[in-house]
């Protein structure tokens, strides 16, 4: 699967069960960047591709292991364990990043370097809310 | 000049309900109503019940350890259903007889924001309760304090308003407030609706500068689904002790020693304040680094060293410098990253 996740600059993910922030630009360009794929997430990450009729999102509280290959996997709200007990079957990652520092009580611990991740493109684009977002894209 | 009126016009309105609501509530800069309250620290997720925040009840608050801010009642805002509205207000409490602000609190929308590239006018004429001119090297941005808006520019355009400026430190500015700051403002930006957002300084007794600050904010037309958060931010930075009672500061040995001359002069130059730029330590935001994977060095880019390394030895990573050294990488000696 391809794991996608949403960082800011300090890896924080979410505070208060709530995303810290949210885009439309970064589901357009996902979309466009993965046609025709299947995206996975939980109920949460549904509603952000709500608005977009041609997107296939399948919400399971268990995406992450019922992903297929080539399937995208949006983890907004996964613990880190629980991408590293997936780390084998992840075949590509893209990270969102926002270009600021946002609360965060949940943060990204997984280990790019120990999951021998390399960061081969990167791209900033100008979002609907935001002045800069970078496309960060790893393979290994 | 029609918007500016009509804002001064909402300003006016908004102040006159809210002064009755406060006065009905009770609810002041002392008195933050005492509740069984949940302490979360944001970064270990460690949970304690403590009783919440009032300014005579800061022994409830957990010691500074290192999180710049700690969530107050499971993050439950204290708001009333009167104040979710969606028709966007500012108001200010009127300085205290020691000139101290009080309670700062807004209906946050797209038209109480600054319009898009906009910039801050000059605040260095406000000269806040405690203000001193403190500088130490190991302090981002060197000035110990900042004049910190309580209801940040980027939400309401306020600038040079003695009623929204405190004494804060540098770290309450960038680490503890702005980051909720930039929270509602980008939420407000991508969806059009309003939070309900209220900032509250604690001070103790008679003390010029506040311990810290109580921030909540919820979103109003999605009920609280967007954004829901009542903290608490300290008004402390790492290795420097304050006086709260004059706002006189010293280097505690923890971080260095070097400092200056505490002045009371309203310091135009070098004064900031809130602010939606991001100017964390170095240490903990993401940049981008190249990891020697044999000699376990990183680099950054640039460096001269990168261009000599076997390509199986090279990966590049966007990550903190701190992460890196605590999975065993060390810093090259060359490029100092």
């Amino acid at each position: 699967m391809i794991l996608v996740m949403f960082l800011d600059m300090k890896n924080g993910m979410a505070f208060n069960h709530r995303r810290q922030t949210r885009d439309r630009a970064v589901i357009e360009r996902l979309l466009a960047k993965f046609p025709g794929k299947c995206f996975w997430g939980d109920e949460k990450t549904k509603t952000l591709f709500d608005n977009f009729d041609q997107a296939v999102f399948k919400a399971d509280p268990d995406f992450l292991n019922k992903a297929d290959a080539g399937d995208v996997a949006v983890a907004e709200f996964a613990p880190s364990d629980q991408l590293t007990a997936v780390d084998k079957r992840i075949e590509q990652l893209v990270i969102y990043r926002w270009d600021k520092v946002y609360p965060a009580d949940l943060v990204c611990t997984y280990s790019l370097v120990k999951a021998g991740w390399n960061l081969t493109e990167q791209q900033e684009f100008e979002g609907h809310s935001h002045e800069k977002i970078t496309e960060e894209v790893y393979h290994r | 000049m029609k918007q500016q009126k009509l804002k001064r016009w909402r300003r006016l309105l908004a102040g006159v309900i809210l002064g009755a609501v406060l006065a009905l509530t009770g609810c002041s800069t002392s008195s933050v109503k005492s509740v069984k309250s949940k302490i979360k620290n944001p970064v270990t997720k460690k949970t304690t019940t403590v009783q919440a925040s009032t300014a005579s009840d800061l022994s409830q608050i957990p010691a500074y350890s290192g999180s710049a801010y700690v969530a107050l009642n499971d993050n439950k805002p204290n708001f009333t259903d009167s104040d979710l509205t969606t028709k966007s207000y500012e108001h200010y409490s009127d300085l205290d007889s020691l000139g101290r602000c009080g309670v700062a609190m807004a209906c946050v929308g797209k038209d109480t924001m600054p319009k898009s590239g906009e910039q801050r006018g000059s605040i260095s004429s406000v000269t806040p309760t405690g203000w001193h001119n403190a500088r130490y090297d190991f302090v981002d941005g060197k000035m110990v304090y900042n004049r910190c808006h309580l209801i940040a520019h980027q939400l309401t355009d306020e600038n040079a308003n003695e009623k929204n400026l405190i004494t804060g430190t540098r770290s309450l500015n960038i680490d503890g407030m702005l980051p909720f700051e930039n929270m509602v403002a980008d939420y407000v930006k991508e969806t059009g609706n309003h939070v309900i957002y209220r900032v509250t300084p604690i001070f103790q007794g008679s003390e010029l500068v506040a311990r810290g600050v109580q921030m909540e904010g919820e979103s109003v037309e999605d009920k609280g689904e967007g954004v829901l958060f009542n903290v608490y931010c300290y008004n402390v930075e790492p290795g420097v002790t304050i006086d709260y009672a004059t706002g006189y500061t010293q280097a505690d040995g923890t971080k260095g020693s070097t400092g200056s001359s505490n002045s009371t002069s309203s310091g135009s130059s070098t004064s900031t304040a809130s602010s939606s730029t991001n100017t964390s330590s170095q240490d903990d935001t993401v940049q981008t680094y190249v990891l020697n994977t044999n000699n376990h060095k990183f680099h950054k880019p640039d460096c001269t060293a990168v261009s000599h390394m076997a390509d199986k030895n090279k990966q590049t990573v966007n990550a903190k410098r701190s992460d890196l050294i605590s999975q065993g990488y060390t810093a090259c000696g060359i490029c100092k990253p």
